[in-house]
């Protein structure tokens, strides 16, 4: 392969897309490279539509083959018959916990990665949420504060496609948005009694990132209206969630200054000590097991947080004997997740003669009310709230009796509406969630793979508790009956919002990056996936990820031409 | 009896439905039951089973059949879900949740035994549904081995059935593209549940 490149980007997932996206439309010849195979859009959607009598086992997974291949990625709610192409196997692909403290890692391994996977909730930050370290003195200060990110949410969103409404919220900034999706009848009349009860609460519409109405820029790109099918993680030939696949990818491809190498894993950065750079990546062919050497002027990771750690862990000189980029010390310390599995369900009664039509595939959001005016001495921070209302279908009958015809005439209505509150709140930055290579246990590839330790504290689990008592409070108050709260107490990873082991900061020795996601130690190394985040909020994380890429990939092309890398 | 094969893809869901009713009636005596059984297939060595010996066969057919029967629409039988449910246990469990039909069966058949000194399939009518509904009252006493192998056949039956075809679009309603969400609809307009 030629070396003629400007950029290398390693991973293409929702960070190395933007990545890509920005650095060649602003000239750049890039080199992406992805360890999975190639995933074409639309084609490769092998269960995309399908019904489910049109699937082998009705779109399950043999027993077997989901616990021996599939031990960790089968908690995952997207995991299925039709999806599973999407999801690694475990067996292939191992890590280390100890068994008392289980981290799951669910990983998508393909060119798309998991930004054909994701749930695609989209919230922007609050100020709140980038001084919060500062302020409570867990973690380092963030390097940027809302106004450095704003203008990018902005530019993200647009060109993304982020459905939602404005509400005016100081803790959850609007943005630029596609019509909303609508509230079922249930929903409409939970916000009414929820915000008449507690006024310093409110619930919205989910913000995600679906073509309610898609703009010239969408359909320039081949992508359509969201056609309610819910069946995302599948893919979507129609485009009409954001993903690498169906908007960033095209997006970069029509500047035709981008090459895609797949089935390459990067085993390591390498450091030119001479130039004090780095000056390319060490590649192995997954397939024929073929190392190789490439070389850019211009390195960013977006091989999502823990592979990205993990290869800058690996990638060990006489300057940096304790991983690249690490002089601080801190690279693989503080990963968090978000903390979920606390809520609370019940039934709406009445709305018997209402229905919906189609399956949304988002929900209600209740945005953060905790420690926003008046502090709360339970714990630090806060959670937002996911959930919503519905009519269950024939599946209630796992839950019911009843044999033969009056079962069959019962399961042939939809059953009362139900609705439900599921937390997800902030996890402490804390050095003693960390990852490190394990000194004997390698991968097929020669890769020493990754311990992960990482642990609910004191702080989550009081946040815990306080999610399902808020989730049945407010429940209760709104008209639910049989409301049952629930702390069930997820591991920590499964949230799948993994972040923090490569933190930017001020201080080169306590963060590994700089405000621009560029690594204090090595000027032409810019890491912008989960990795460098410095605290986690409590908003799905995603749509940061994009904004903080897109403004380093500007950033690193402005530095690159004025010399300065 | 198959009747997914004979659907005509011309026809509307709501002909398909009243061409059914007209062909069979509203409801199927029980006592058909065996026919219909005896005529998929089995004995012809046709649909040969896969995993279970045909008295299983028999037995898992005749239960499927009681959970979900034919009525104005088709029942689990004619979805075929006795077919896909011995499919399953021959290609998708394990050697545990083999085992486990296979001993929870016999274990009906004891339970039959015990109460009406037959096997299952030799009650009468109403012993069998009567037995089935014993051991489908899950509540009463939940850690009786036959009633918590019983809910999950049952559930077996009720998922595979409402992801047949016959399930999904006869019986209840399939919107494979539903365009724009509506979040409040009369259920009138639909009349049946999404399924």
């Amino acid at each position: 392969m030629s070396n003629d490149f400007d950029a290398i980007v390693v991973g293409s997932g929702i960070s190395g897309g933007w990545a890509i996206k920005e650095l060649t439309e602003r000239g750049l010849k890039v080199l992406l490279v992805e360890r999975g195979p190639e995933t074409i859009h639309g084609e490769d959607y092998i269960g995309e539509g399908k019904a489910p009598w049109e699937l082998p086992y009705h779109g399950a997974i043999p027993e077997d083959t989901l616990s021996k291949e599939y031990a960790i990625q089968k908690q995952c709610y997207a995991l299925d018959g039709a999806t599973k192409q999407f999801f690694v196997n475990d067996r292939q692909h191992p890590y280390i916990t100890d068994k008392n403290k289980p981290f799951s890692w669910i990983r998508g391994y393909q060119l798309g990665g998991r930004s054909l996977l994701w749930y695609r909730q989209s919230y922007r930050w609050s100020e709140m949420d980038f001084t919060a370290n500062k302020l409570d003195g867990h973690g380092v200060d963030w390097p940027i504060r809302y106004r450095d990110i704003a203008p990018w949410y902005d530019h993200v969103e647009t060109f993304a496609g982020i459905s939602g409404s404005k509400e005016g919220l100081k803790q959850l900034p609007d943005g630029q948005f596609l019509p909303p999706m609508e509230m079922n009848c249930v929903e409409l009349e939970v916000k009414k009694q929820i915000e008449q009860q507690f006024p310093s609460r409110s619930m919205i519409i989910g913000r995600c990132a679906h073509l309610t109405k898609p703009t010239k820029e969408h359909l320039e790109l081949g992508r359509g209206q969201c056609q309610s099918r819910d069946q995302c993680e599948r893919g979507c030939s129609f485009g009409a969630y954001f993903s690498t696949l169906s908007a960033t990818l095209p997006a970069a491809k029509r500047t035709k200054n981008l090459t895609i190498l797949t089935d390459s894993i990067v085993q390591s950065v390498v450091y030119d000590a001479v130039k004090k750079r780095a000056s390319g990546v060490r590649i192995i062919n997954s397939k024929t097991n073929k190392h190789e050497e490439l070389s850019a002027k211009l390195i960013f990771l977006c091989a999502s947080t823990l592979g990205t750690t993990q290869i800058m862990l690996n990638s060990k000189s006489e300057t940096f004997p304790n991983g690249m980029a690490n002089s601080s010390g801190c690279l693989g310390s503080n990963l968090m997740d978000h903390i979920f599995e606390s809520g609370a369900s019940g039934e709406y009664p009445g709305f018997e003669d209402k229905y919906f039509k189609g399956r949304r595939p988002n929900g209600i959001y209740i945005p953060r009310y905790h420690n926003i005016i008046s502090k709360d001495d339970r714990f630090l921070r806060g959670f937002g709230f996911q959930g919503g209302g519905k009519r269950p279908s024939w599946k209630r009958a796992k839950s019911i009796s009843g044999i033969g015809v009056s079962l069959k005439e019962q399961l042939r209505k939809p059953g009362s509406w139900t609705f439900s509150l599921g937390g997800f709140g902030e996890m402490l930055p804390d050095k003693r969630n960390r990852v490190w290579l394990d000194k004997k246990l390698k991968d097929k590839w020669g890769i020493p793979v990754l311990n992960i330790e990482c642990i609910l504290r004191e702080n989550e689990q009081k946040m815990l508790k306080v999610m399902s008592e808020d989730a049945r409070e407010m429940l209760e108050a709104s008209g639910v009956i049989n409301v049952k709260p629930y702390n069930n107490s997820a591991p920590p990873g499964l949230a799948i919002h993994e972040m923090g082991t490569a933190r930017m900061g001020h201080d080169p020795n306590t963060s590994v990056l700089n405000k621009y996601n560029q690594a204090h130690d090595i000027p032409n190394l810019f890491v912008t996936d989960g990795s460098c985040m410095a605290s986690s909020a409590c908003q799905n994380p995603s749509l940061t990820y994009m904004a903080l890429t897109a403004r380093a990939s500007a950033k690193a092309v402005e530095m690159l031409q004025e010399g300065k890398l | 009896m198959k009747i997914s094969n004979k659907i005509d893809r011309k026809f509307s869901r709501r002909e398909v439905i009243k061409r059914v009713g007209l062909l069979l009636g509203v409801s199927v005596p029980l006592s058909q039951l065996e026919i219909i059984a005896s005529s998929f297939a089995v004995s012809k060595g046709k649909n040969k089973p896969q995993f279970f010996g045909n008295k299983e066969f028999a037995l898992l057919t005749q239960i499927t059949d009681l959970v979900i029967p034919r009525t104005d629409t088709p029942g689990a039988i004619d979805a075929g879900v006795h077919v896909f449910i011995d499919m399953m246990l021959a290609q998708w469990a394990s050697n545990e949740t083999q085992s486990k039909y296979l001993n929870g069966l016999k274990g009906i058949d004891k339970e039959a035994k015990l109460s009406f000194g037959a096997n299952f399939i030799e009650c009468a009518d109403d012993q069998k549904i009567g037995l089935l509904k014993k051991l489908d009252n899950m509540k009463e006493t939940a850690n009786n081995q036959q009633q918590s192998f019983f809910s999950e056949l049952k559930w077996f039956v009720v998922e595979g059935y409402y992801s047949t075809e016959e399930g999904a679009s006869i019986e209840l309603n399939y919107d494979r593209m539903p365009g724009k969400y509506k979040g409040c609809l009369p259920f009138d307009e639909q009349g049946r549940a999404w399924s």
